[in-house]
């Protein structure tokens, strides 16, 4: 009989209804007995009639549609699955951390020079960690050298130096490439990039706003649409300060470039319509001249999030939801490697309401 | 004793057979009056002890002096200095991390609430780190205190933090009604509490304010079950400016109630929104059980309508309802997926 069935509330309900006309009926039947049997009467006649009230709550709020679901079995096995290691993982046993990257699709990014990749102190002791990656896309070999001395730590940079002929759609698969090659995280990332590079940049945030945390210019240029965390950073010239001090102003530039109208939501009181929201104002970082590019990949590596050991996944369930975050696997869609985690319930919870 | 003890119910069923036995025995040598009024008591403590149980499951009233309406009061911890006192059990605790309880008086809703505070291993020994924040709304009835102990979200928290599958986050349970059997869904009532307003306005002031913790849309995040998960829905798509990821474990498309200005039908429901407005920057995790036909349909709803930006990632567990159990299963993972949404802990 199901839990949530109409038959077992009328079971119960109709039991509840024989005992109590029995007890009233045979109340001074039994003689010696009859403490016992009143007694059993009343307290069977109690539990039903609060048995029939629980059922009918059940029944209407779905809390537990089954007898199974009573007993706290979710029938569900959370899992973790380590991620793949990176084909480059098996390069690095002499102990390098910065590599020249020359995956397949290379040639069609159209880059000035073989790009770097930059890897954070202890990934190779940490090899089921996944590290979120800073981007840069920097003007000349000089500034990318600058921009290679400026790798932060907890992050994978990427040193490219793009040309005109760098198109967004190309860049834009650089993020399958690199997972391919190293572990690395799919979404959260960083960008910097100089003014150069502004609508590069721009347009890589724009076509996969989810790809991106934050993005650091470093000078004037266009800046992305969305919601990523924006910051400009300028040197103050002639203000000697000690290199990769970050020193934020706190004063909040004016947007750049304001949204087109209809583009962000920025919902009011109640009842009334979103209205259309300017962006958050950028970050301004000041520095000297010397240390833009330790300010602006600092910054940048404190929008992503930290590295991570595989997160514990349970099955996405049969239907295909909108916008899949890019560079992340399906959770559920791993069969081998399957590590039991705890963490399962205690007994039977069950809860009210909504 | 408190409220929601096992032993409180217990001698609730002993009253009921000790007001039975009475009554068969009592019954031959007694009055009318005699009758009646044990009959009404026996009625009284059946109802009493099905109620205790099922505050127990619910935990709508954590403690006595909520039953009676006298809210705990703590002082604003100022500096180090905390109100420990009234803080919930959770079991399995693994250690270094805290949880403390406080009021917290909103000056923009005009509400004043209690709230706990979870400060992850680590905190207090890193006062210049500014920590990634997650903002955890209750069901309905519920309380912050159903977090705690029912969904012992203090042993999920120090677990995953340990594995190193979460980044050291400080996670804030604010209440989100003034009264246990008002359900507010989070939103401002119309001639009622401004829910909407303390928990994305006040709530995030009172926290940077007295903890270090991130400041920015990056660093925040939601998680919310059941009504909570309406909230998180709802509040994510109404504030991308201030959350930037959030996590609904068998949450809803609607909020079910009126809100006083029909507001529920349009801007404060998160399906017509995805539909009728332009979509924000930001993550969600829509977490159902399978057998929760409601929560099912509605997440699978959002699901589809959500498109990029908004980032739709769904995880199901396969049975179990609409229960504590579906939503231990769900935490973990949960508290994972939005760590890895979230922004790092920032050290200067």
């Amino acid at each position: 009989m199901r839990l949530t069935g109409l038959p077992l509330i009328i079971t119960t309900a109709v039991l509840g209804l024989l005992v109590i006309a029995a007890t009233v009926l045979l109340w001074s039947r039994f003689g010696r007995w009859r403490l016992l049997t009143r007694t059993l009467g009343v307290v069977l006649a109690e539990a039903l009639v609060v048995a029939t009230v629980g059922l009918i709550a059940n029944r209407s709020e779905e809390f537990y549609p089954s007898w199974q679901a009573l007993r706290g079995d979710t029938g569900t096995t959370s899992s973790t699955a380590p991620p793949p290691a990176g084909r480059l993982d098996a390069l690095l046993a002499g102990g390098r951390s910065t590599l020249p990257w020359r995956p397949a699709s290379l040639a069609s990014w159209h880059l000035a020079t073989t790009p770097t990749v930059l890897l954070p102190r202890d990934y190779r002791d940490r090899p089921s960690t996944t590290y979120p990656v800073v981007l840069v896309l920097a003007g000349s070999t000089a500034e990318a050298s600058a921009a290679a001395a400026a790798h932060a730590d907890g992050v994978v940079t990427v040193v490219a130096t793009p040309t005109a002929a760098t198109t967004v759609a190309a860049l834009g698969r650089m993020g399958v490439a690199l997972g391919e090659d190293v572990r690395v995280t799919g979404y959260g990332w960083g960008l910097v990039a100089s003014s150069g590079s502004a609508s590069l940049a721009a347009g890589l945030v724009d076509s996969a706003p989810a790809r991106f945390a934050g993005e650091a210019l470093i000078g004037r240029g266009a800046r992305p649409a969305g919601s990523v965390a924006f910051a400009v950073v300028r040197t103050v010239p002639g203000k000697p300060s000690p290199p990769g001090k970050l020193s934020p102003s706190g004063k909040a530039l004016p947007p750049e470039r304001l949204l087109p109208s209809g583009k962000a939501v920025a919902p009011g009181r109640p009842g009334k319509p979103g209205k259309v929201a300017p962006q958050a104002p950028a970050t301004s970082l000041t520095c000297p001249a010397g240390s833009v590019w330790i300010v602006a990949a600092r910054w940048a590596a404190a929008q992503t999030g930290q590295p991570l050991q595989p997160a514990v996944r349970l099955p996405v369930g049969a239907h295909s939801a909108g916008g899949a975050p890019p560079g992340e696997p399906p959770a559920g869609s791993h069969s081998a490697g399957r590590l039991p985690v705890g963490g399962h319930p205690t007994g039977p919870q069950p809860a009210g309401g909504r | 004793m408190r409220i929601d003890q096992p032993a409180l119910v217990l001698l609730g069923v002993a009253g009921v057979l000790g007001v039975a036995v009475l009554l068969a025995v009592t019954w031959d040598r007694r009055g009318k009056v005699w009758r009646s009024a044990l009959v009404t008591v026996s009625v009284l403590v059946v109802a009493a002890t099905a109620g205790l149980q099922v505050n127990r499951m619910t935990e709508a009233y954590p403690s006595w002096a909520a039953l009676l309406g006298r809210a705990p009061r703590h002082p604003a911890p100022a500096g180090a200095k905390f109100a420990d006192g009234d803080v919930p059990a959770s079991p399995g605790v693994i250690g270094g991390s805290r949880v403390l309880s406080m009021t917290v008086a909103g000056p923009a809703s005009g509400l004043s609430l209690q709230m706990y505070v979870y400060l992850p291993a680590g905190y207090a020994g890193s006062p210049r780190t500014a920590f990634p924040v997650i903002e955890a709304t209750h069901g309905f009835p519920g309380t912050a205190a159903t977090w705690m102990r029912k969904l012992r979200a203090q042993h999920y928290l120090d677990t995953e933090i340990a594995a190193g599958r979460m980044a050291p986050t400080v996670v804030v349970f604010p209440m989100q009604t003034p009264k246990a059997l008002l359900d507010t869904e989070c939103t401002n009532l119309v001639h009622g509490p401004q829910t909407e307003t303390y928990l994305t306005a006040d709530v995030p002031a009172y926290v940077r304010a007295h903890f270090h913790v991130r400041a920015d849309r990056g660093g925040w995040g939601l998680i919310g079950y059941s009504a909570g998960g309406f909230c998180t829905n709802n509040l994510l798509l109404r504030h991308p400016d201030r959350y930037a990821a959030g996590a609904c474990l068998s949450g809803y498309a609607s909020p079910g109630i009126a809100i006083g200005d029909g507001s529920e039908n349009t801007y404060n429901n998160p399906a017509w929104r995805l539909q009728h407005l332009p979509q924000p920057g930001v993550s969600l995790f829509l977490a159902w059980a399978e057998d929760d036909r409601t929560t099912r349909r509605d997440s699978l709803r959002l699901a589809a309508l959500a498109h990029s930006p908004v980032q739709v990632t769904t995880a199901v567990v396969a049975h179990g309802g609409h229960s504590h159990a579906v939503w231990q299963e769900m935490e973990a993972p949960a508290f994972d997926w939005l760590s890895a949404h979230l922004a790092r802990p920032e050290t200067p």
